[in-house]
């Protein structure tokens, strides 16, 4: 007789991004632990609060509509984080080149003046890939339930004026 | 948030109610475009959110046609645009979508931080490229939805004829047709609307259709913004000097590669020569500029019907010296050095731009005639002169004017009141 302990496979629950929505937003959304991606934070260390969506921030207005909740798009981009992969130096580029022109347009949002690059740890949630006109390489990350900060493997985090050439 | 020392206005005016375009995006809409109910234009910028007010808050302000042309073309940035306004809207909007509470400020009460910086240009567009263009003539009569038939007939049959024009692709047998479409409600508009037939079954136009839009787009968008810069350089085939024309070449080849056709030899020279046969129908096109109309918006009627050209009286003095330009240079024109006797019969003439044409013999005691364009110098009123005589009571009179001569014909009389 031998004593196996048989361990039940994981599935990450995502009943925070199912519910209240008819919409399958995690269609074609999959687990990457392997890539980098990149995204505009606060400070120099990365909080819970970098990776809040507008949709937990009470946002229901998406590009300058309020929305209906059978509008698919605008629902599961208000319930994803924006990132951006980065899988070689013109995707660095173009990542830094959309934040400075953020910050050129709008300085508040200067205050989320530091290029925060990371990997998802296993379990942290499921990216999709969703280009806009001019952003190819733009990604909906949406979080699992049980995400943290945690899930986060952070590869650097630099102040985007460090990236100003002179 | 900043604080606002000002109490809220109610008022629609700032509100986007049609067109609404994203010009550059960021999680949040950051900079963005639309029309108000009047179809008045607005750029709109994000200024800031609040989670425990649950408030965004945008900047809407109010802009001409020329400004927001300038600004889509990179040539201003959305600073000057607030500095020049100067009157901004504040939008707070709720997160929920509901109340919006709207203020009005002036630009001296933006906070430092809060203002964009000296670089903020509009970031460039992509745009999706189709065959209609709109003429929206603006400004004067064109304001009361009113034109002058004949100068209307005159611009629609110079557009029309220029588009199918530079259509005309050596290789292809593209047998490009105009057509109108009814025109909508607003100041008066022209819709266009480009054909295309292929004669020649071998090419397939599927592989082809998008790349000739791109390329129409792209030669119309270069007459209007950078030939007037660009003109003496490539007079002197210093084709590299200019990035837009270089676009355009690249343009016009993708056509010839789209179609797996060899390309046409020295492509710079074969469109500096379409340029120069496009050169004159532009001039035409401007001709009745500040008389009826003071400016003509040329759009893409894609879903933001995006400006492609903004033809003013600045860009019709430009378009005349470049046409004088490239005349002068393959040696076709004569200009007197100064100014001559001439007899001329005025059959048209603008008051308030001083313009118009003259009959004139080109030679004396001959019979042939030719139809210049005329200008009087100065500034004096042209009411009660001799001018005046001429147009109303079908006179001839002698006049003192620097002549422009293709040959024979005369095609410009610069005309001095003093005489």
């Amino acid at each position: 007789m031998t004593n196996s302990i048989e361990i039940p496979d994981i599935k990450i629950a995502f009943c925070n991004i199912d519910s209240d929505t008819q919409c399958n937003c995690l269609h074609g959304a999959e687990e990457d632990i392997e890539h980098i991606y990149c995204r505009k934070i606060d400070t120099s260390t990365i909080k819970e609060r970098d990776f809040k969506t507008h949709w937990e921030r009470g946002k229901r207005e998406y590009k300058g509509q309020t929305i209906s909740t059978n509008d698919c798009k605008a629902v599961c981009d208000l319930k994803a984080i924006s990132t951006n992969i980065i899988k070689n130096n013109e995707h660095v580029e173009h990542a830094i080149k959309k934040y400075l022109k953020t910050c050129s347009l709008s300085p508040s949002k200067a205050k989320s003046s530091y290029l925060c690059k990371f990997k998802f740890k296993d379990h942290a949630g499921k990216v999709k890939h969703s280009p806009e006109l001019d952003d190819h390489t733009h990604y909906n990350f949406f979080k699992a339930d049980t995400f943290s900060i945690n899930r986060i493997e952070v590869i650097s985090i630099n102040r985007l004026d460090e990236y100003v050439q002179n | 948030m900043f604080k606002i020392n000002h109490d809220p206005i109610v008022s629609k005016i700032p509100i986007i109610s049609n067109n609404y375009r994203i010009l550059h995006f960021d999680e949040d809409p950051i900079l963005f475009t639309g029309t108000n109910q009047n179809g008045a234009k607005i750029i709109g910028s994000f200024v800031d959110d609040d989670d425990n007010e649950q408030v965004t808050r945008n900047f809407h302000v109010l802009v001409n046609s020329k400004q927001y042309y300038d600004f889509l073309k990179q040539r201003i940035s959305y600073l000057d645009i607030l500095k020049e306004c100067n009157e901004i809207f504040i939008i707070d909007k709720h997160y929920s979508g509901g109340p919006t509470t709207v203020y009005i400020i002036l630009f001296s009460e933006i906070p430092s931080d809060y203002l964009p910086a000296a670089d903020s240009l509009c970031p460039e567009q992509e745009f999706t490229h189709d065959l209609g263009f709109t003429l929206s003539l603006k400004g004067l009569l064109a304001d009361l939805n009113t034109a002058i038939p004949k100068r209307v007939s005159k611009i629609q049959t110079v557009f029309a004829e220029w588009l199918e024009s530079t259509l005309d692709l050596k290789n292809f047998n593209l047998s490009p047709q105009v057509v109108l479409i009814p025109s909508t409600s607003g100041s008066f508009r022209i819709n266009f609307n480009v054909k295309l037939f292929d004669n020649d079954s071998q090419i397939s136009m599927f592989t082809c259709d998008d790349k000739i839009a791109k390329y129409l787009n792209d030669f119309l968008q270069y007459c209007f913004s950078s030939l007037n810069n660009d003109i003496v350089s490539l007079l002197e085939n210093n084709f590299d000097n200019s990035t837009a024309f270089k676009k355009l070449v690249s343009s016009f080849e993708d056509i010839y590669k789209a179609a797996q056709l060899s390309l046409p030899d020295k492509m710079d020279e074969v469109l500096l020569n379409e340029l120069k046969k496009s050169v004159e129908k532009v001039e035409l096109l401007t001709e009745h500029i500040g008389s009826g109309f003071s400016h003509i918006d040329v759009l893409k009627t894609n879903e933001f019907e995006t400006p492609i050209g903004y033809l003013d009286l600045e860009f019709k003095n430009a378009i005349e010296k470049t046409v004088n330009y490239i005349d002068q240079k393959t040696g076709e024109l004569t200009v007197d050095t100064e100014f001559t006797e001439y007899k001329i019969n005025i059959y048209h003439l603008n008051t308030l731009t001083r313009t118009g044409n003259a009959n004139i013999y080109d030679n004396e005691g001959g019979d042939e005639m030719s139809k210049p364009r005329i200008k009087i110098i100065g500034e004096n009123q042209l009411e009660e002169t001799k001018f005046a005589e001429s147009l109303y009571l079908n006179k001839w009179i002698t006049v003192k004017a620097k002549a422009t001569k293709k040959g024979a014909k005369f095609q410009k009389l610069e005309i001095t009141p003093d005489y």
